[in-house]
């Protein structure tokens, strides 16, 4: 068996374990059984976010993977990160950034502006703005004005119990409403960028 | 416990002056000891809604330099003798008083009044600022359009930036017919934006104008549709449960002989 079929690498949002390419699963899951066991202690029972590089693995895989870390160790994976990030990840990923959480409404005139994530407990009336670097929730209406991935961030999402906006901006897309889908309430809605254009879509499918 | 209430709205020409009279007045009516300060410096309007426009000698300007004592700003009403009017100075405008001197005023008036009750003028700056700064609440007077509305909100806003949480609605104005032909806001539409607790309503009345040229605030009038209205607010801010007018009520013959019907 080869000595570094499997290498554990620290990376400052977690574990990258880079996978041998070569041999069969079965021999690599023995290695990453036995690597596992002797990292054991180093690990203890830390909150881990886990990624694997190096070799396609398929969802089964993986699990047996993890399944083998849940076994033999009292690691607490907390996140999985795979090489191939599927888009609706990557949107969700942004939101590991620090979220800021505000409770109420924000007001004509009113101006709420962060570098994370934005996620509102109220509406956002006509005249106000809600502006982010990362992604921006509101658990109510939307009828002002909304600015996600400000910093040119496509991959930031905005999304609405009601979203009924004068304007939504997405890094630097912009897309205004005309008059006659002010007020229509289409039930929780997203929106972000597809094809080169801003997308809502329904939230419940 | 005397209470300072500011009345206010941003938008110019919703009724604020219109509602600081007849809540005065009524409030007066219920027998509490009421001063109403006109804070509107330059373009005062309140003394001329009281009809006591001819009895100005002092104003609020001239007691904050100390030109004259506190009493002897103060104009005793025609009708009510437990109601006060400050009236603002015509020649002034608003940055001849700060906030700080605005809160001592009212400080020094819960000592004498029940209520206080505060004439904001039109806009959020200055003067604005002077209007809130001694007030324990505030009431938002709006009408149902799309601008006030909004204007309404932004004050709200700034409102409970200054720790005036929860303010109080007075939906001004409204048409029955209108709203009814879906061509007005209906009080429902205007809560949902503003989210905030309504005091209450006032139908759009003829009787309003007359009133207003005739110095009498519509409160007194037994038969105007707005009046009701207003003596319905006064009871509320006293603490008394009011059911908010219906106004859809027609108080035709044939409609009173249906709904009589209808009751059975």
């Amino acid at each position: 068996m080869k000595e570094n079929s499997i290498i554990f690498k620290g990376k400052n949002n977690g574990i990258q374990i880079i996978l041998d390419n070569k041999m069969s699963f079965n021999e690599l899951k023995t290695a990453f059984e036995n690597k596992i066991k002797s990292a054991k202690n180093f690990f203890k029972d830390a909150d881990l976010s886990i990624s694997f590089k190096g070799r396609e693995i398929n969802e089964l895989e993986e699990k047996e993977l993890i399944d083998i870390i849940s076994k033999n160790t009292s690691i607490n994976v907390s996140f999985l990160n795979n090489n191939e990030l599927k888009t609706s990840e990557k949107v969700f990923n942004a939101l590991k950034n620090i979220t800021v959480f505000h409770k109420g409404s924000i007001r004509n005139g009113q101006s709420l502006k962060d570098n994370g994530s934005i996620v509102i407990i109220g509406d956002v009336n006509p005249g106000g703005e809600i502006i982010a670097r990362g992604n921006i929730i509101i658990l109510g209406s939307l009828k002002g004005i909304a600015h996600a991935g400000c910093d040119g961030n496509a991959d930031c999402f905005i999304a609405a119990f009601n979203l009924c906006p004068m304007q939504l901006r997405i890094a630097d897309f912009i897309t205004y409403f005309s008059d006659g889908n002010f007020n229509k309430a289409n039930g929780a809605e997203i929106a972000r960028i597809k094809n080169g254009q801003i997308f809502i879509e329904s939230l419940i499918h | 416990m005397s209470e300072v209430i500011v009345i206010t709205s941003g938008k110019g020409g919703v009724g604020k002056t219109t509602t600081s009279a007849n809540l005065g007045t009524g409030l007066a009516m219920e027998g509490k000891k009421v001063a109403m300060i006109d804070a509107d410096i330059g373009l005062r309007n309140l003394d001329v809604i009281m009809g006591l426009e001819n009895r100005i000698v002092y104003d609020l300007i001239d007691v904050v330099e100390g030109k004259c004592r506190l009493k002897q700003a103060l104009i005793r009403d025609k009708r009510f003798e437990n109601l006060f009017l400050m009236p603002a100075a015509q020649t002034k405008d608003k940055d001849s008083i700060s906030p700080e001197q605005m809160t001592k005023l009212c400080e020094t008036l819960k000592e004498d009044f029940d209520y206080i009750i505060i004439d904001c003028p039109a806009g959020i700056e200055r003067g604005f600022k002077n209007a809130i700064a001694g007030a324990d609440k505030a009431v938002v007077v709006t009408t149902p359009e799309v601008s006030a509305v909004r204007d309404a909100d932004r004050i709200i806003g700034l409102l409970e930036a200054n720790n005036l949480s929860r303010p109080t609605l007075i939906l001004n104005r409204i048409r029955v017919d209108m709203v009814r032909k879906g061509d007005m806001m209906a009080m429902e539409d205007v809560t949902e934006i503003l989210a905030i607790d309504i005091l209450g309503i006032v139908p759009d009345d003829e009787s309003i104008v007359v009133s207003a040229n005739k110095g009498e605030p519509a409160v007194t009038d037994d038969n105007s549709k707005a009046g009701t209205a207003y003596r319905n607010i006064t009871q509320r801010i006293l603490g008394n449960n009011v059911p908010l007018m219906d106004l859809d009520v027609d108080n035709g013959f044939l409609k009173k002989l249906k709904r009589l019907f209808k009751a059975n």
